[in-house]
């Protein structure tokens, strides 16, 4: 994720608890990813999603998850999407390595308080 | 330089809009502030205006906020878009604030021209029509659409001049892209005498074969302004006039700030015209260049206004 305006960001949530849920041989199918419901953002323009953390007020920073993460993003939606949906995903769109794309993508965002992680 | 600016990290406009909208409203509201978007992107969900994209973001504050909204924002990094005489005088219902981080400016409005009524018991009029819509998939608090067609209709008309209200007013009404039902159109017809816009709205009003007088009496000052933008054709001929009369030994010199902007205001012009920034002479010139094009327009249709001048 790049802050725009390459502006630091303000974590939100636990490094440790959000790299451990993140390996996706031990998550179940039914734990599912959300965007967080204090995000606001926008899918706009086809090589990113814009984003706002509305929780940090003042300090509060637009962001823009690039592609091709971005594809990530849009497969959780607004629905939400599990392990092996964004897995396929990432597959699809030919990237060389789908789990660590995808670990890496919910682990800062889990970190930054963007996505949550929710029983489904 | 790409389409994300040189960093490759910068909101386009059509994302920037949205999302600040978002954030202000739900900002100044985590304050404790009584805050409405108005115009722009939920405007256009509203179906009071037709789909285009916007400049900038507009919020309508509490007035007795106003001063702690506009400090809170400052507190958060933004700051006025323009500085000194220009800000003086254009801060007659709202401030244009700017920030680094967005591609859009911020219009902090505390009363919207055009409604009469004084600020603070129009503003309570207006947060009594309050309704919420979904922007950036998040919901915001915005006016209910017949209050939103009052403040479009009203932006519309100041935005002409007053030879041409008639046949705006008509447009506005045809061109409504969700006709009113007859609640709204109930709705609409009870709340324009109690913003005091009766008179300003009446071209309005016409058109939709409603009769109808101000329950409130206008407010002297805010009429006055209102009288200039019909008598001078748009806010940027009245405000043109308004510096003349107050200062008219800086007029010049303020136009010419205006037209050599700064370093950043001019990328945040080139920004929010959705042109390549080229330095700011390139920015001076294409705003000389589309002056001279109002000026043109001028000859063969009317005044010229500084708000052609500046966007073309």
């Amino acid at each position: 994720m790049t802050p725009s305006g390459d502006r630091d960001f303000e974590s939100t949530g636990d490094a440790g608890q959000a790299a451990s849920v993140t390996r996706l041989g031990e998550c179940q199918a039914s734990v599912v990813w959300k965007v967080s419901t204090n995000v606001a953002w926008v899918d706009a323009e086809p090589d990113a999603i814009a984003l706002i953390d509305l929780s940090l007020g003042p300090s509060a920073r637009p962001y823009l998850v690039l592609e091709p993460a971005a594809h990530l993003w849009r497969i959780i939606g607004t629905e939400g999407a599990n392990a092996e949906q964004l897995l396929s995903a990432a597959d699809i769109a030919g990237v060389e390595t789908p789990e660590r794309l995808v670990e890496a993508f919910l682990e800062q965002l889990l970190e930054l308080g963007i996505l949550t992680r929710e029983k489904r | 330089m790409n389409s994300r600016g040189a960093s490759g990290t910068e909101l386009a406009l059509n994302e920037a809009v949205p999302l600040c909208q978002a954030w202000a409203v739900a900002f100044l509201q985590g304050a404790g502030i009584r805050a409405l978007a108005i115009k722009g992107p939920v405007f256009v969900l509203l179906q009071v205006r037709r789909p285009r994209q916007s400049n900038d973001v507009d919020v309508l504050v509490d007035p007795s906020d106003f001063d702690r909204a506009r400090d809170l924002l400052f507190a958060a990094g933004w700051e006025l878009f323009i500085e000194g005489l220009l800000h003086d005088v254009s801060a007659v219902h709202s401030l244009t604030l700017a920030h680094p981080l967005w591609a859009c400016t911020l219009d902090l409005h505390h009363h919207f021209p055009g409604i009469l009524r004084e600020p603070q018991s129009a503003f309570d009029v207006l947060w009594g029509q309050r309704c919420e819509v979904t922007v950036a998939h998040r919901s915001v608090t915005t006016l209910n659409r017949p209050a939103a067609f009052i403040v479009e209709s009203l932006n519309s008309l100041r935005n002409l001049g007053v030879g041409v209200w008639s046949a705006e007013g008509a447009r506005l009404v045809t061109e409504l892209p969700s006709p009113f039902t007859p609640e709204e159109l109930n709705s609409f017809i009870e709340c324009v005498p109690r913003l005091a816009a009766a008179r300003t709205l009446e071209p309005v009003l016409r058109s939709l074969g409603v009769t109808t007088r101000s329950e409130v009496p206008e407010d002297s000052r805010l009429a006055v302004q209102w009288d200039r933008y019909a008598r001078f054709g748009t806010p940027g001929s009245a405000w043109t006039n308004a510096v003349q009369w107050r200062r008219p030994i800086a007029t010049a010199r303020a136009l010419i700030q205006h037209l050599v902007l700064g370093e950043q205001a001019s990328q945040r012009w080139a920004s929010a015209q959705g042109i390549p920034y080229r330095g700011r002479i390139s920015v001076m010139l294409l705003r000389i260049r589309r002056g001279l094009s109002a000026l043109g327009e001028w000859r063969s249709r009317g005044r010229p206004t500084l708000e052609n001048w500046w966007n073309g």
